[in-house]
């Protein structure tokens, strides 16, 4: 029987994933800072009255804001590098542990009007940090590894407790993974080899020539349906002991694929991110649990030789 | 809190098993809509799950004021404007969401046209062509069939 995490192992894993998301936040920034303008300012690839009229209204824009407080055409990529800098100080102090879960609620906030500043150009690492963010809010991920002392009780509003976060997020995976098998799975590009080798080729994602895949087709063949078994069958796997550490590595290895080969490198980390901070705990006491086993059957073997030498 | 956190992963499942289709519109729906943009519960996990053979590919023809027309394509715009892959990336998802959106591709190609007209202080006249591209599979590739390319939207934005 497999011992269960104990309670400061949870902390622990859900510290890893405040760290995890909050560094992430800050890397992505630092990857918009030198084409902010571009990408982001009023008279960037996309303007904002564009992107201000894509949304439902009830989404804040920078726009509106300046709007709100009459700031003039010229000022607006002032309040711009403004809206940045807090964004940067929100992330760094949700990755310190400081002020957490008021960093992670501002965050939010900022992320929210970032999505709508970038609308045509969202991604799914961006919808990722997201949802990762929205657990932070609630999730009790500041009790490990925190600049924040504890607070004499004095919170924002309660948290969750650690193991009830952890199944949220596990929960979360099975489902995000059923859905992104399921669909694979009734797709017959996946089973040929096609969708590996679509992608890799797509001038979007590669880097270098991958038409000489078409030549040895067992390759990206073997690569989707390993693709498929692994997504779709994580729901299932991953509540089986000592098999999730196997599925955990997988999983790992084909996000790091999905970064080294595809160049998604901040969407491999993410995904890489939610994974192990749901389950590395998990899986590391199964890997555990496995030593001990095995060094515990190597001692009754040892004595049984014993036992054996001295009757002979 | 509890609560509704087990309220969001029940939206994320009426999201990814598309039950949320079958809520008839009205208040209920305004209010679930409302909450799951907040949260991104309504998200649908694709991850290549279809057309990744297909594309939207923008080309622009720069016409500078001494006669001469640069062309710029967005693979060319990667290393051109990009400073990091992130950035470039993000093309991709402009060309998904330029073909989805159709109400505002005019909108879409005159603000690309008039960042570029900015950006390059000698140039009085920006074409943006959007084409739609289709890769060969691995048969086709094979028998060395190439990419497909039709022009879906053109536009010019000129300074006069």
């Amino acid at each position: 029987m497999i011992k269960a995490p104990s309670s400061s192992d949870m902390f622990r894993a859900l510290a890893f994933f405040r760290i995890g998301i909050g560094s992430f936040a800050l890397l992505q920034m630092s990857f918009f800072l030198p084409v902010l303008a571009d990408f982001m300012g009023p008279e960037g690839w996309i303007q904002w009255e564009l992107t201000q009229a894509m949304n439902p209204l009830w989404k804040i824009h920078l726009a509106d804001l300046c709007d709100w407080f009459h700031v003039d055409d010229q000022a607006k990529m002032a309040v711009l590098y403004v809206f940045v800098g807090i964004y940067l100080l929100s992330a760094l102090g949700l990755t310190l542990g400081r002020f957490t879960r008021c960093s992670a609620l501002m965050l939010i906030f900022l992320h929210s009007v970032l999505l709508k500043m970038i609308t045509p150009f969202i991604y799914g690492a961006d919808i990722g940090l997201h949802i990762a963010l929205f657990y932070l809010v609630f999730f009790p991920s500041n009790h490990c590894y925190a600049l924040d002392k504890p607070q004499c009780g004095r919170t924002l509003f309660p948290s969750v407790d650690p193991k009830f976060a952890l199944r949220v997020l596990q929960i979360h995976l099975c489902l995000l993974y059923y859905s992104a098998g399921s669909e694979k799975w009734m797709q017959v590009d996946w089973w040929n080899g096609n969708a590996i080798f679509y992608a890799l080729t797509n001038p979007d994602f590669s880097w270098t020539d991958f038409t000489w895949m078409a030549n040895f087709r067992a390759l990206p063949v073997v690569l989707g349906v390993f693709t498929i078994l692994l997504e779709s069958l994580y729901t299932i796997a991953m509540w089986i002991p000592y098999v999730r550490v196997f599925f955990l590595v997988g999983i790992c290895f084909m996000h790091l694929g999905i970064m080294l080969f595809l160049q998604l490198y901040l969407f491999g980390w993410i995904m890489i991110v939610l994974s192990f901070s749901a389950w590395g705990i998990y899986a590391w006491n199964d890997v555990k649990e496995w030593s001990a086993h095995k060094k515990k059957r190597y001692v009754l073997l040892e004595e049984s030789a014993i036992v054996l030498r001295s009757v002979s | 809190m509890q609560l509704l956190l087990i309220a969001y992963l029940l939206r994320v499942f009426l999201a990814i098993t598309a039950l949320d289709t079958k809520i008839p519109d009205g208040f209920l729906l305004t209010t679930i809509d409302f909450i799951s943009d907040l949260n991104k519960s309504q998200w649908a996990y694709g991850f290549f799950r279809k057309d990744i053979n297909k594309r939207l590919s923008f080309q622009f023809g720069v016409h500078r004021v001494n006669g001469t027309v640069d062309t710029l394509t967005i693979e060319r715009g990667f290393t051109f404007f990009a400073p990091n892959r992130e950035y470039g990336l993000r093309f991709y998802n402009l060309g998904g969401s330029f073909l989805n959106d159709t109400l505002s591709q005019p909108m879409m190609t005159r603000s690309i046209g008039v960042f570029l007209l900015n950006k390059f202080r000698d140039a009085y006249q920006v074409d943006v062509a959007a084409y739609f591209e289709s890769y060969p599979d691995i048969t086709e590739s094979c028998d060395m069939v190439g990419p497909r390319r039709q022009k879906v939207y053109d536009a010019v934005v000129s300074l006069y």
